[in-house]
């Protein structure tokens, strides 16, 4: 995808541009919304990913204006202010995602890839992982014929974890995916919550810690 | 009277001022006319004996009569009160006035003064003439009655002047303190979230209209450092959050590229921290923006059993390696209009504090119910208790109850969840703290039933 990132911090501009070039795409940055402007008039992206506190124009006016000259690129939202009312208000001026700071760059790519392909995928109703499912309908999960029981939290947090098989979720990331607010014991929570999974999961084991990184679930170790 | 509003206590001043007036004026009114009084009783006292004299003079004039008949010439001012002595110039009594049972000595010449006899005060001339001495005296009773007068005067004067004052000044009062009321009115309409009010300043130059600038220059003083700290909110989330971005992007990249499990290892922790930091930066936001009275809520209907069951869910986590009982009476159904995610703040934060402050093999207890449509939840656990002192600084912020430095945390678990719980209108409050429970409340009205 050919992608505009307009951040006025220079390093993590630099960051989210290294990370989207890894993952396979072309990024442009810039650090102001004039510039952003004038580089959408100009040329014609599949995504803009701007950033709202901007010097001069801020990041909701260049969105305001962007939908007024009819500019269809996707948009994600960089707020500062992780409330709802920054979220409503970018959403309401046309912005088709939204991500609060501090984020994890996975999670960015993450969505990037989401909304490339948001029109062409169905929500999954089942996750499968080897002999695992998860039926998303009422939340039951079997091992082969066996069902297990699971608890709220553990319920969400497999759902994320098998969602991505194979992908590495640093706990950090685990904690902002299952828990909706910031948690003093957060670390230890997912620790925990992990080796519950772990448990009721039982042999041969699906979830793996990845050292020094994080957790994946995959079917070979 | 120290509660008493300002007109009475001006009007009561002024009345008393307005006595001590009347009656400095009475007295002194009465000390002049006593004076002036005297003066004609001696001129009176004067003129008597110069009549006396000129009989006396008749008398001797005429060999015929004897000093028997001294009696004759001086009844009829004997008669008059008067006390009249005569005595000839080697002393011989000729003639002592029946109100006079014995004969005035006199102590030296003095023309007029005043004596005191048989209880009664009189008034004493003493004359000389032709060898003969005439000492002539009247009671002073009479001008006594002036003093009498007067007092019998203040005795109506006073309660009308009381009266009149006191009418008078609280309408004076009443009229000097009108501005200061509409100063108080104006005053309390200005708010945080109308903080651009102002009093209006009347045309006149007095010390009211300086008064209102004082004020009015305070309250821009005001508006602008709430501004500030509004602000402060707003730049402080964006200069404190980006930066955090930029770490933990710059971590999580180390992390992805580095191959020595020591770096990986000691990224890993650090992105750890800098969620940490990140934590307690939102925390302190929220603060700031509940301090600046711009704490935004966003109720949403939800229902409050299903959000315990998550919060209960972590309890039961943390609360396992310490072997605490976690048990819960929450009603199935707990229907609830409020900001979602701060009602879980509230409860995870004093959950996490039953935990915390417990003592191994303890026990934690949620309650969760409604009570006239808001609903009611009370935490509470086995522990150490709080001891009395502490317990009126338990919601301050940074402040730790038992001062254990053993136990981590930020001490701001309990401040926020109140400043949490009083934003949607309701409140916490500590119901027991003894040595084996201890018990927190928190009552959540409904949204819409809020005021």
């Amino acid at each position: 995808m050919h992608i505009l990132v307009v951040e006025d911090e220079v390093r993590l501009a630099r960051h989210i541009s290294r990370a989207l070039i890894n993952a396979g795409h072309e990024a442009v940055v810039l650090h102001d919304g004039e510039s952003a402007l004038t580089a959408t008039s100009r040329s014609r992206f599949d995504l803009i990913i701007l950033d709202v506190m901007l010097p001069g124009i801020d990041g909701f006016e260049v969105l305001r204006r962007l939908r007024k000259a009819h500019v269809d690129s996707r948009v994600i939202i960089l707020t500062a202010r992780g409330e709802v009312t920054d979220r409503v208000a970018g959403l309401s001026f046309g912005a088709d995602d939204y991500l609060a700071k501090p984020f994890a760059m996975q999670e960015l790519v993450a969505r990037v890839i989401a909304l490339g392909r948001r029109y062409a995928e169905k929500a999954p109703i089942k996750l499968e992982l080897s002999d695992l499912v998860l039926d998303l309908t009422n939340n039951e999960l079997h091992r082969g014929t066996r069902k297990i029981e699971l608890s709220v939290r553990e319920l969400t947090l497999l759902r994320v974890l098998m969602r991505e098989p194979g992908r590495v979720f640093t706990r950090t990331e685990l904690c902002e995916k299952v828990w909706e607010r910031e948690h003093e014991y957060d670390m230890k929570l997912v620790e925990v919550f992990i080796s519950r999974l772990r448990r009721k999961i039982d042999s041969p084991p699906l979830i793996h810690t990845v050292r020094h990184l994080g957790y994946t679930m995959r079917e070979e170790p | 009277m120290k509660k008493w509003p300002l007109r009475w206590k001006l009007a009561l001043y002024a009345a008393l001022l307005a006595i001590a007036a009347t009656l400095a004026g009475a007295a002194t009114t009465w000390t002049v006319m006593r004076h002036r009084e005297i003066a004609a009783f001696d001129r009176r006292l004067t003129l008597d004996a110069h009549e006396l004299f000129r009989d006396v003079q008749h008398f001797q004039r005429d060999p015929s009569r004897g000093n028997q008949l001294f009696e004759e010439v001086f009844v009829p001012l004997a008669l008059q009160h008067r006390l009249v002595e005569v005595t000839d110039a080697q002393g011989k009594m000729l003639y002592l006035s029946p109100g006079l049972l014995e004969p005035l000595s006199s102590d030296g010449i003095r023309t007029f003064h005043t004596r005191k006899i048989g209880g009664r005060s009189i008034r004493m001339g003493e004359f000389t003439h032709d060898g003969l001495t005439l000492r002539v005296g009247a009671d002073l009773r009479e001008i006594n009655q002036i003093g009498r007068d007067i007092f019998n005067g203040m005795l109506v004067a006073v309660p009308t002047v009381l009266i009149v004052v006191a009418i008078g000044s609280t309408w004076v009062a009443r009229k000097a303190v009108a501005p200061v009321e509409e100063i108080r009115k104006a005053a309390a309409q200005i708010t945080a979230q109308r903080l651009d009010q102002r009093l209006p300043v009347p045309p006149t130059h007095d010390e009211i209209a300086g008064l209102i600038e004082v004020l009015n220059a305070a309250f821009e003083r005001l508006q602008r450092s709430f501004e500030q700290s509004a602000r402060f909110s707003a730049d402080a989330s964006h200069h404190l959050k980006t930066p955090i971005a930029v770490l933990r992007a710059g971590v999580e990249e180390i992390l992805a590229e580095a191959n020595n499990p020591r770096i990986q290892a000691t990224a890993e922790g650090l992105l750890h921290r800098i969620h940490q930091l990140n934590s307690v930066a939102d925390t302190l936001l929220l603060l700031a923006r509940a301090d600046a009275g711009r704490l935004e809520l966003h109720p949403e209907q939800f229902d409050l059993s299903e959000l315990l069951e998550g919060v209960l869910d972590d309890a039961r986590a943390l609360a396992e390696p310490l072997a605490l009982e976690v048990e819960s009476d929450v009603s199935a159904h707990l229907p609830l209009k409020a900001d979602r995610v701060f009602v879980g703040m509230i409860a995870q934060n004093l959950l996490e504090n039953a935990i915390k402050y417990n003592q191994q093999g303890g026990r934690v207890r949620l309650v969760a119910r409604a009570v006239n449509g808001s609903v009611e939840l009370s935490v509470s656990n086995t522990g150490a208790g709080i001891p009395k002192e502490r317990i009126p600084h338990l919601f301050e912020r940074f402040y730790r109850a038992r001062g254990d430095e053993r136990v981590a945390g930020s001490g701001l678990g309990l401040s926020t969840a109140r400043e949490l719980a009083r934003a949607h209108g309701g409140d916490i409050s500590l119901q027991r703290a003894d040595r084996s429970w201890t018990e927190l409340n928190v009552s959540l009205p409904q949204a819409d039933q809020r005021g």
